[in-house]
């Protein structure tokens, strides 16, 4: 019998992600300029509160959010895929062939002065050499990312780069230097190799606490796509890109065991399981308004191309290592296609879209947090015997049939993607909630390192009535609290 | 009497036997198939080879006539694990999971005449990546009118359409096109690190920033079409002769002695009005190239100047190309190597295009 009603209890869980009401946080479209293929590859704030767009075909436009008035800024980029303002009257572009300082020398709103930041990488010609960034870390270091080059196709005959045959194996290659790497930029010019092993990490980000996180998609070494806190040297999974270690033997690294690659690794911190938590998860952001955009202050959202919402992420440091849990972020009338985000003076979140041949959509929205208490959950924690998960409202009250926890792993292999293996329900012992009525402690029969625990909630709500704006929580469970 | 086997041989097969057929349908790249619409008689069993050309995972899905729309929405609920077909009679066939280079096929009947579509059930390629199987012995409407096509082919016929009837074409931007106009893109004889820069639309070169210097120039403009498409795969080409061409692998600037192959590093690009100042620095030297249009577009000058005064000459290597002559601001040719003389700052070097005997009728200085 109780076996029955969990089964109806996760059949119940197994209905849409969201409640059907949600009108906490509404995307509005902005105009765009006719004649714009509006494909977004970049996005930031200029220091006076307009916004540099960078478009799939090479503009750079600026927006005014009080006059609602787009000008050109720069034309002529190739793909860029990543924008940072360094001042009104100067950005930072990541385009195919290289970061470039883009800048308005003579005062007359278009840029003049295109300078060479960095190109100390490879290019084969192959489509898939994206490259992604930059980002900033607190000393003033710049942060890029390399995309691994697809056998959908091949390479042009003249490269940019060493050529080394050792990378050009498998789906998924890096056959000139520094693909499926993240390399920094130091504040003295010098590009240096940073981390390795991935695949397609669209894109960078540095959280609040000053991680750098770097989120790849699902594919050849993938099971699922995924967010790393990515540190200096380590090796994140995909092989092609160790072909440009200089501590690597000359060897084809697709012929090393998957055991000894698997040990070599440094695991992600949070997995997005595949299809409908994310089948690619883009450019992380964390919460710089102080409030304004609702009660996630300091949080990291993370832009998703095949669904219509985002993605909050909550990480903490267990047993020395970064993990923890991905919620899926509604918004009513965001579209698919969300490439690039970027938070406003105003505390708004702003959305570029692009589809890049893959699925998605163009454009641009505006996230508004409509105003209100928010009846989400705030934060999530593992604790020894299960996880504590915050709330913003306090509950209404809190049993076990109220939440739903199973796990599972997707497997590291050269195929790809994955399936879920050995996915099982995990029962929930007990639930206690805090005298305040804001925290639930679940106490499960056991706790699994390796494993996505997956919690669903059922019919939670506030002491309101409110109920949560999602209802699904996976927590990457690499380590457990000792 | 002789009419009988006659009108029994044209009908008895699509009657009273059943036919069978092999459809091999690729998932090709930009969320399509490579095949929007097929067509089969009623009652036909069809064995359907799915082969995945491009760099996901897809499926295919036939669903009963008109419901592909309700099919997509019910995928959207359904697991990977369950391939994302919904579990309806609306669904009549499926793969499964058909990772990126493998195969599946499925094999199925179509009693009915009927539009059948065929669609990705994958998250939101439905709503893009699907065609229409057609069970019928009728005429199909011609492509551009057919209701049941994709927005990919929607999008070809409209731009093939547009291709036929207007004469100056549309700017792909949100600005009007202005010449000179510059480009970053991929383009063949260059490598993957080209600027093509159009001066007017008759008149284009392109400048290697992955080796810091001019490749090829042309009598015409460039066309971004395909580049611009999807993800990027298909190149930029040159629309236009091409007049000038630079394959060697011996870079033309030396600094000091003419047969050493020097460190080059390419530096970026200014614009003074539209026009492109490339910098880049030769064995640690600071040098600036414009590249302009001569009078009439009969070829163009490379200006070259030096950052700093060099107590060295310099020596810039010439390729003899059949309709061209060069000439120079400063120093003399000798066997293909200008050497302009210690301590010159800038000089230019003019390459002018002769047409042979046959063209020379034409006006000096006209289009």
């Amino acid at each position: 019998m109780k076996k029955i009603l969990l089964f109806a209890a996760l059949l119940l869980a197994c209905g849409p992600l969201f409640a059907q009401t949600d009108t906490a946080y509404v995307a509005e479209t902005i105009p765009l300029p006719p004649g714009l293929t509006a494909e977004v590859g970049g996005m930031d704030f200029l220091p006076d509160g307009r916004l540099a767009v960078a478009f799939h075909r090479g503009e750079v436009m600026l927006f005014n959010p009080k006059t609602k008035t787009w000008s050109r800024f720069a034309e002529g980029l190739h793909d860029p895929l990543g924008v940072m303002a360094v001042s009104n009257s100067e950005l930072l572009v990541m385009q195919r062939p290289e970061l470039t300082r883009v800048r308005d020398g003579n005062g007359d709103g278009r840029a003049d002065e295109f300078s060479v930041v960095s190109d100390e990488f490879g290019i084969s010609g192959n489509y898939h050499e994206f490259a992604f960034g930059p980002v900033r870390d607190r000393e003033g270091n710049l942060f890029i990312a390399l995309n691994a080059a697809s056998n959908g196709a091949g390479i042009r005959p003249e490269l940019r780069g060493e050529y080394n045959p050792l990378g050009r194996q498998g789906r998924m290659y890096s056959c000139v230097p520094y693909r499926g790497w993240v390399m920094k930029i130091g504040k003295d010019g010098k590009t240096t190799p940073f981390a390795l092993g991935f695949r397609s990490p669209n894109s960078l980000g540095f959280d609040a606490a000053g991680r750098l996180l770097v989120c790849d998609n699902q594919g050849d070494w993938l099971g699922t796509s995924k967010l790393y806190h990515v540190r200096k040297g380590k090796f994140y999974g995909h092989p092609s890109s160790l072909v440009w270690d200089e501590n690597f033997p000359k060897i084809d690294p697709l012929k090393l065991p998957v055991k000894t690659l698997d040990s070599m690794r440094t695991v992600e911190s949070v997995a997005f399981p595949h299809g409908y938590l994310a089948n690619s998860p883009t450019q992380p952001v964390f919460d710089n308004t102080n409030g304004k955009f609702g009660p996630f202050a300091g949080q990291t959202f993370v832009g998703e191309m095949d669904h219509p919402f985002l993605i909050r992420t909550l990480l903490e440091e267990v047993d020395g290592v970064t993990q923890g849990a991905a919620i899926p972020f509604p918004v009513k009338g965001l579209r698919r296609g969300n490439n690039r985000l970027a938070f406003a003076p105003d505390g708004t979140l702003w959305v570029g879209q692009t589809a890049h041949g893959w699925v998605g959509a163009e454009g641009l929205q505006r996230i508004r947090h409509t105003g209100g208490p928010v009846m989400e959950i705030l934060a999530v924690s593992l604790t020894k015997t299960g996880f504590d998960l915050t709330f913003t409202q306090p509950l209404a009250a809190a049993d076990t049939a109220l939440f739903h926890v199973k796990r599972f792993y997707y497997e590291y292999h050269q195929a790809y993607g994955s399936k879920k293996f050995e996915e099982k329900p995990v029962p929930v012992n007990a639930v206690r909630l805090s005298p305040d009525g804001r925290t639930v402690s679940l106490e499960l029969a056991e706790l699994k390192p390796g494993f996505i625990h997956e919690i669903t909630l059922g019919n939670v709500a506030s002491r309101t009535g409110t109920k949560p704006l999602g209802r699904l929580v996976c927590y990457t469970l690499n380590r457990l609290r000792r | 009497m002789r009419l009988l086997p006659l009108f029994l041989l044209l009908t008895l097969p699509l009657f009273a036997q059943r036919s069978d057929t092999t459809i091999v349908l690729k998932a090709i790249a930009g969320l399509q198939y490579d095949q929007p619409r097929l067509v089969v008689r009623p009652g036909t069993r069809v064995t359907l080879l799915l082969e995945n050309y491009d760099d996901m995972a897809h499926n295919v899905v036939i669903t009963k006539p008109g419901a592909r729309a309700e099919v997509v929405n019910l995928a959207l609920k359904v697991s990977a694990e369950k391939n994302y077909v919904p579990d309806t009679p609306l669904v009549l066939a499926a793969t499964k999971q058909v990772i990126p280079g493998a195969k599946e096929t499925i094999s199925f009947v179509l009693e009915k005449e009927g539009i059948y579509p065929y669609v990705c059930t994958y998250p939101g390629h439905g709503f893009v990546m699907f065609g229409a199987l057609y069970a019928t012995t009728k005429p199909l409407p011609p492509l551009d009118r057919d209701p049941n096509m994709p927005p990919t082919v929607k999008q070809a016929q409209a731009a093939a359409h547009a291709g036929h009837h207007n004469a100056a074409p549309k700017s792909p931007h949100p600005f009007p096109v202005e010449y000179p106009v510059l480009y970053r893109t991929f383009i063949a004889g260059s490598s993957p690190a080209a600027i093509v820069v159009s001066l007017s639309p008759t008149l284009s070169y392109c400048w290697d920033a992955g080796q810091s210097r001019l490749r090829f120039a042309w009598a015409g403009t460039v066309d971004n079409g395909e580049q611009w498409q999807g993800k990027g795969n298909k190149l930029s080409k040159a629309v236009g002769e091409v007049f000038w061409r630079e394959d060697s692998l011996n870079y033309p600037l030396r600094v000091g002695v003419p047969d050493q192959r020097p460190a080059v590093k390419f530096l970026g690009y200014r614009l003074a009005g539209r026009l492109p100042r490339f910098r880049y620095a030769v064995d640690g030297v600071e040098v600036t190239e414009t590249i302009r249009a001569l009078p009439g577009e009969r070829g163009l000058v490379r200006e070259f100047s030096l950052n700093k005064f060099l107590g060295k000459p310099l020596f810039f290597g010439v390729k003899n190309a059949p309709g061209i002559r060069y000439e120079s601001s400063a120093g003399k040719f000798q066997n293909g190597i200008l050497k302009v003389p210690s301590g010159t700052m800038k000089f230019s070097v003019t390459m002018l295009r002769t047409p042979p005997a046959s063209a020379s009728a034409r006006r000096p200085g006209t289009d």
